[in-house]
């Protein structure tokens, strides 16, 4: 775009993606075959305000402002065909979801109705463009992808998009929820559910003249204080291990993911090799040895800026 | 290829303030352009006005010139006819004056008044009344008298008076 062009019809794109609790968003012109970014801001999710004021100053100013968005939505995915027999043979209910198919190789859907929440939450702008993560990982996959299929996981605070993908096709596909405190979850869930026929036991079968009292033990063990020691020590002791744990959740639902891809027999099967993870979030090259020892595949752990891809793929829909 | 799950919105154009301008701009052009057209039409429009105008001017000219014309020509005419007019009324007044200068002895049967001269014909008793009372007058009118007698029966003479010279005589008006 010329200057001249730039000056009296500018075309610009205003880009961003809800991160954690914050609002990534990024101001540019469209060009040809790029996105001039000018302006970069972090704004709290809480003050969205923040965003609507921006966006309405940028449109004020540019008219043909595009808003691009990365859908942030937990009922998503992609299935590695396009077309409806597909939603059947993996259990999508067609009718809830909108779907695209991407390359006439795999389809990315989600939610109608979180889809319309996500634009609800935004109440007062009017998007353009509303990208899959799945999208913007295969977008950012492409260059790496080779003969065999290697395994590409996107990951935020809390989510991780996770594809099988080789240069032909889409093997396989999932949302990857990791939970920081997932062991005691799993505990809690555990004693909510049906009781283990082990410990389970009839009530009545129980002697009434035994009498039931309540465990002494407990009563013995006094008041437990734990020895919180030094504050700022503690604290850095106490998030390593949030980190730790959060680790390796997300290498459980990982490994889990993996099992599931090879032992489930609608997906074709192949074996990994690879591992890339795009990361939004702070992952460390720890994380990345811990794959590599545990899972031995060859890991590799690569920054990801969402607003990059983005712009990428707002260049190819409107910048033609 | 598409990546979005949603199609982008038809943007306009143009924001507020530049629409306005642009319409503003719009309608100086147009005004521009009406008022260039109009002058255009109004040169050629005058143009063909020049071209008939000039024309006329020439007919004008011509006419003027006709009428110049005939105004010398009746200029000349009227002052003929003032001099004729004049000159009639001096030669009635000289004829009156010539009637009363004939004596009441003397009678003119024939008088003939023209560019040359004055000719009388008529009767005198005799030669010295025709003389002193006739011939007196006519000298101080006439510069040459020219008189014929002829003796009658009865005593009497016939004369023919021929005068040449100064009074001039009513005409035919030349044009």
């Amino acid at each position: 775009m010329g200057k001249l062009q730039r000056y009296f019809w500018p075309k610009t794109a205003l880009l961003f993606f809800l991160n954690e609790e914050k609002i990534e968003a990024a101001f540019g012109y469209v060009e040809k075959d790029e996105i001039d970014i000018l302006e970069r801001r972090i704004i709290s999710s809480e003050n969205r305000s923040e965003l609507l004021d921006w966006y309405e100053e940028i449109c004020h100013t540019y008219p043909k402002t595009y808003v691009a968005a990365m859908l942030d939505t937990i009922n998503q995915g992609a299935l590695p065909e396009c077309g409806k027999p597909a939603f059947e043979r993996f259990g999508v209910d067609a009718a809830l979801v909108h779907s695209l198919c991407i390359d006439e190789k795999w389809m990315a859907y989600t939610s109608l109705v979180e889809m319309k929440w996500f634009e609800q939450k935004f109440k007062g702008m009017e998007f353009d463009l509303l990208f899959s993560p799945f999208v913007l990982l295969y977008q950012r996959s492409k260059p790496l992808l080779e003969e065999n299929p290697g395994l590409f996981l996107l990951h935020q605070k809390g989510v991780a998009f996770m594809a099988v993908l080789s240069a032909e096709q889409m093997w396989y596909a999932q949302v990857l929820l990791v939970s920081e405190g997932k062991m005691e979850e799993e505990r809690f869930e555990t004693e909510s559910e049906e009781p283990i026929e082990e410990l389970s036991f009839d009530l009545d079968m129980l002697d009434e003249d035994e009498e039931v009292a309540p465990i002494s033990d407990v009563d013995i063990l006094g008041e437990f204080k734990e020895d919180i020691g030094e504050g700022s020590k503690s604290l850095e002791d106490e998030s390593a291990l949030e980190l730790l744990e959060y680790n390796l959740n997300f290498f459980e639902e990982m490994k889990e993911a993996i099992a599931k891809f090879y032992h489930d027999d609608r997906y074709p099967h192949a074996f990994i090799e690879k591992v890339t993870i795009f990361d939004m979030d702070e992952l460390e090259s720890d994380f990345v040895r811990y794959i590599e020892d545990e899972l031995f595949m060859q890991a590799s752990l690569v920054r990801f800026d969402p607003i990059d891809v983005m712009a990428e793929l707002v260049c190819e829909e409107i910048g033609r | 290829m598409r990546f979005s799950f949603i199609h982008p919105k038809p943007k306009p154009k143009l924001d507020q303030e530049s629409r306005i301008l642009v319409i503003f701009l719009a309608i100086t052009l147009l005004l521009i352009f009406g008022f260039s057209t109009f002058v255009l039409l109004k040169k050629r429009s005058m143009e063909s006005d020049i071209v008939t105008m000039k024309q006329e001017t020439r007919q004008f000219r011509g006419k003027s010139e006709r009428f110049k014309k005939e105004i010398a020509r009746i200029e000349r005419l009227a002052q003929k006819y003032e001099t004729i007019n004049t000159n009639n009324t001096l030669l009635k007044e000289s004829i009156q004056n010539l009637f009363d200068l004939v004596p009441d002895q003397i009678t003119l049967t024939k008088a003939i008044l023209d560019k040359e001269g004055l000719v009388l014909y008529g009767v005198t008793p005799s030669k010295d009344v025709y003389n002193y009372l006739l011939l007196a007058p006519l000298k101080s009118v006439f510069q040459r008298n020219v008189t014929t007698f002829y003796p009658l029966e009865n005593g009497w003479w016939r004369f023919v008076s021929v005068n040449e010279g100064s009074i001039e005589t009513g005409s035919e008006v030349e044009e």
